[in-house]
């Protein structure tokens, strides 16, 4: 820039008329709606009557069923999709027909082949939102678009474990031909590729006819017999089949529509990712990104319509402005934190529904063959396989004070857990005890672990690393409590550090495997005890190879529990395998999370499930 | 040297500045931490997790790294937003209007606001009013954005029910198909429209959000404004006007307040960019679907490919302010030659 004071200066224009326009039209406005607000008020009123308006959390992943894996998306899909069958109002364990008409049992002999064959009849006259009927050619050809998809982040594993043979055996060589052992390094360096990766698609949008399950495998496992009855031939009898597909992944799409925007194609899953139609109560008006989902009475329900005409479910971040919608009746549901508690719960307008059972569970997984990261364990002195003699694992199950982490770190608002099945789902058994805190516990153990050296880790002591993502106050209290519980068992020659790392960090020791213990979370797939032991105890399930344990005996019980079809003794193995794993004490569970849900007294018809993604509002009026 | 050619020679100087931009906020945004930290969660495996790394090359060299990265920005590809669950160009594109136009409702408040409160104090210099406004604009200047935002709801909408709460428009009354999409500036399309009913519930909306924001800025030009005032009226060419006899009032707004503004100029070029990148609070406890709550929600989830997006899409918007800046300074100050 240069100066020059000769210059002869420019009069002014009329930003300042633009200005005060604005500024007038901003007061205008704000008096102008404030008036509209205050005397329209009667009519205002009569409109919310017939809108419940709830607050959610975030975007979804999205809207498809065979994508969505999560709990924004789950709401939408739960209230737009219909299953097969749903949920008993508040139960999780009893099942009523939906687009069926009648839930297979061996005893009404929809269920054959000693428990491989499911056979649903399905309901007549039930129409999509747009219009068409819904045969058995709809259902067919929604679980088919899941399995071609098999995106591997989303739900399709769930059906696709069960109905597609050796469904995990993913692994295909670059000539096509299938590798019997490989590592992830041969998939890092393209060794080895998938054999059924997720949908690839060809330059015209066409999925790529070797990846997705084939089309003759899906045929040959999912059979439209006529019209109204389908058939699904399982590889392995299991008696959750009608669970897995009641969660939102059996929802039934409309054929005609989804082939109307493309079919499986990669236009067709594009445009499917957020426009839905089902056969729900309710069809989706409007999403938003960012904002809100508009959700509209569906008046040709096959089960009559919904009392209220229009769902509207607004994402608002702040907890102290939904705290201030709620009190004021602008939204009829809202997530509040439990710390708000005594902001509300003395107002009449609104109701508390709390303590009621959730099915997540935290836990904390104990690793059994630690591959230590000399950095960040530096001073750590004890071997990898600490975690493999049962006393060590033992003496932290009872140097952890569950009771205490609920209630300082949950406001009480948890229960803590006996083992893998929550309380309230089939398989529970009541008698399991909890791991305590128990100093004298923790010293007998320690006394009876080797630390192979000829004394024990009570009298010589030891040193450890354990982490904990900054930011979670959870963890860290968790923690701390192992590090207080332990070193007041031989305090001076035990010594536990407890280390706060960056999320990115703690991902990355997570993934090294670096962690001797590891704070977990579990919430369920569907509502069937099986999907807690797997995973938690079976040498090939997610958390057990995450933390090294394998037990020939107890991958036999749970293989043998899940395959059951009589329920009695079903329950009887659950039972069983839950007293095993409880003197195993692979994991130590901290707390079954219980519910906290506000709402204003004016609105009736909600019901808590703890398989609903979110709220079901058909049954809602106000 | 004319505007036109002022204008291209300072466009062509962006590039190397938003290449060195690009290449400061990867390198930091990969210091930082594992970029797969926002794909990757507690339920997935081994497998699943090393898919994530070979999708997007979170496992190549840094430069390689950049390298698609970069590619994919002149090819138009910005990336994937996890949050947004759109591209990110898209995702910008589609946030930007909101937040552009709180910026600019806010900046309407407050430039005459501040700018008039500064001339008066400085012509009111030491006197109650002056002290009264500096303290005022002191207040401005430390109450927490938050703060500020939570009180004006709980009193203008939660005991006096003068304005609403949340959003930009009231979804009870509108549906998505009475909303137009011509400029996506709500403010302007249901005008266009001609939807006066959607364009007061709009703007009584954007109301508490433009006040929240503004607040900022009007006590930062008070501050400015007032120094440079001062500043200016104790030059000799005031004194000069005055001793020709020119009218105070003529002195004040044709003489002083003009070249006070220079410095005021810089000051507001600088909030508008920082309110474009900045509006994170303010959107967030008003709910509004912008840039800012979308950029913070990208950052307490760790999804890098959204920052290094906003980060990218702000520098160049800040630079084009501080070009308009430029341009603003020649039209206050005619001394000033572009070039």
């Amino acid at each position: 820039m240069e100066g020059n004071a000769d210059a002869e200066p420019k009069k002014a224009g009329g930003s300042k008329i633009i200005a005060i326009f604005i500024v007038g039209l901003l007061v205008g406005a704000a008096l102008g709606a404030g008036i509209m607000m205050v005397l329209g008020g009667g009519e205002e009123e009569t409109v919310y009557k017939t809108v419940v308006v709830a607050t959610i959390g975030g975007n979804p992943e999205s809207l498809d069923p065979a994508y969505d894996y999560e709990t924004v998306g789950g709401e939408i899909i739960q209230n737009v999709y219909e299953t097969l069958m749903f949920y008993d109002g508040g139960s999780a364990e009893v099942l009523v027909p939906q687009l069926c008409t009648e839930v297979p049992t061996v005893e009404n002999g929809l269920v054959t082949n000693n428990g491989h064959v499911y056979t649903y009849n399905l309901r007549e006259g039930v129409t999509f939102h747009d219009g068409t009927a819904m045969t058995s050619e709809d259902v067919f050809y929604s679980f088919a678009r899941v399995l071609r998809l098999n995106d591997p982040h989303g739900p399709g594993w769930m059906i696709g474990e069960l109905l597609i043979p050796n469904y995990y055996d993913y692994v295909w060589a670059n000539n096509r031909t299938i590798a019997t052992e490989f590592t992830s390094q041969d998939i890092k360096n393209k060794v080895v590729v998938p054999l059924y990766p997720a949908a690839e698609f060809d330059s015209s949008g066409i999925i790529k006819e070797y990846t997705g399950v084939s089309m003759d495998a899906i045929r040959e496992h999912i059979w439209a017999k006529d019209d109204y009855t389908v058939q699904f031939n399982l590889t392995v009898a299991f008696p959750g089949w009608n669970y897995v597909i009641t969660f939102g992944v059996g929802s039934i799409i409309s054929k005609d529509y989804v082939e109307h925007y493309g079919g499986m194609t990669k236009a067709g899953y594009d445009y499917m990712f957020n426009h839905m139609c089902g056969t729900g109560a309710f069809s989706l008006e409007e999403y938003t990104p960012d904002s809100q989902f508009v959700l509209l009475r569906y008046d040709d329900y096959w089960k009559g319509p919904a009392k209220i005409n229009k769902v509207i479910i607004m994402q608002v971040p702040d907890d102290n402005t939904r705290l201030l919608l709620l009190k004021s009746g602008q939204v009829d549901i809202a997530a509040i934190p439990r710390t708000l508690r005594d902001s509300i719960v003395d107002d009449t307008n609104i109701e508390i529904t709390e303590g009621l059972p959730t099915f997540n569970i935290d836990f904390i997984g104990l690793n059994q063959k630690i591959n230590f990261n000399t950095t960040a364990s530096k001073n750590t002195n004890v071997p990898a396989n600490f975690f493999a003699d049962k006393n060590v694992r033992l003496a932290f199950a009872h140097a952890m004070n569950a009771s205490k982490l609920i209630e300082t770190q949950f406001n009480g608002a948890g229960i803590q857990p006996n083992g893998a099945i929550p309380k309230g789902m089939f398989g529970y058994d009541p008698e399991v005890p909890v791991y305590t805190y128990d100093l004298k516990k923790v010293k007998s153990y320690l006394e009876n672990a080797s630390n192979g050296e000829g004394s024990n880790y009570l009298d010589e002591g030891f040193s450890i690393d354990i982490f904990y993502n900054t930011g979670n106050s959870v963890r860290q209290a968790a923690c701390q409590m192992f590090k207080a519980g332990l070193e007041a068992a031989n305090p001076g020659k035990i010594k536990v550090t407890v280390n706060g790392v960056e999320w990115a960090t703690y991902l990355q020791l997570r993934r090294e495997g670096a962690m001797p213990v590891l704070f977990l979370g579990w919430a369920p797939d569907y509502a069937d005890p099986n999907n807690y032991m797997q995973p938690f105890f079976h040498s090939a399930g997610t958390y057990a190879s995450m933390t090294g344990y394998s037990n020939a005996t107890v991958d036999l019980l749970i293989e043998e529990a899940a395959a059951e079809m009589n329920k009695t003794h079903r329950a009887e193995l659950y039972s069983e395998l839950s007293w095993l794993m409880y003197g195993e004490c692979v994991h130590i569970w901290t707390v079954q999370a219980t519910n906290f849900h506000c709402e204003r007294a004016w609105l009736d018809g909600y019901v808590f499930n703890p398989m609903y993604s979110g709220f079901y509002y058909y049954p809602m009026d106000k | 040297m004319r505007l036109s050619r002022y204008i291209a020679k300072r466009l062509l100087l962006l590039i190397p500045v938003l290449i060195g931009v690009s290449i400061i906020i990867f390198t930091l945004s990969r210091m930082t931490g594992d970029p797969a930290a926002a794909y990757i969660n507690d339920k997935m495996t081994e497998q699943q997790i090393q898919q994530v790394y070979d999708k997007y090359h979170f496992n190549e060299p840094l430069i390689n790294q950049y390298w698609y990265w970069a590619k994919g920005i002149l090819q138009g590809d910005w990336g994937w937003s996890k949050i947004a669950m759109q591209p990110v160009d898209e995702a910008i594109l589609y946030r930007f209007p909101v937040t552009l136009e709180l910026t600019i409702l806010s900046m309407a408040l407050g430039i005459p606001i501040g700018i008039t409160l500064g001339t008066m104090t400085a012509l009111r210099k030491d006197k109650a009013f002056d002290h009264i406004v500096r303290v005022i604009s002191l207040l401005g200047v430390s109450i927490p954005v938050f703060w500020l935002a939570l009180i004006l709801q709980y009193v203008f909408f939660y005991q006096l029910n003068l304005l609403p709460a949340i959003n930009i428009y009231n979804p009870v009354e509108y549906s998505a198909k009475d909303i137009p999409h011509i400029t996506n500036f709500l403010i302007i399309d249901s005008l266009l429209v001609g939807n006066i009913g959607l364009f007061i519930d709009h703007v009584a909306h954007m109301v508490m959000p433009a006040v929240t924001l503004s607040f900022g800025i009007i006590a930062i030009l008070i501050r400015i404004q007032r120094n440079s005032m001062l500043e200016v009226l104790n030059l000799d060419y005031i004194k000069t006007a005055r001793a020709k006899g020119l009218p105070e009032k003529t002195v004040i707004n044709k003489h002083a307040r003009r070249n006070a503004l220079i410095p005021t100029t810089t000051v507001i070029g600088l909030s508008f960019g920082a309110s474009l990148g900045g509006a994170v609070l303010t959107e967030n406890i008003f709910a509004l679907p912008g840039l800012g709550k979308w950029s913070a929600n990208s950052i307490t989830h760790f999804d890098s490919t959204s920052i290094l997006g906003f980060v990218l899409f702000i520098a160049l918007v800040y630079s084009l302010v501080n070009l308009a800046v430029d341009i603003i300074y020649a039209y206050l100050d005619p001394r000033v030659k572009l070039g």
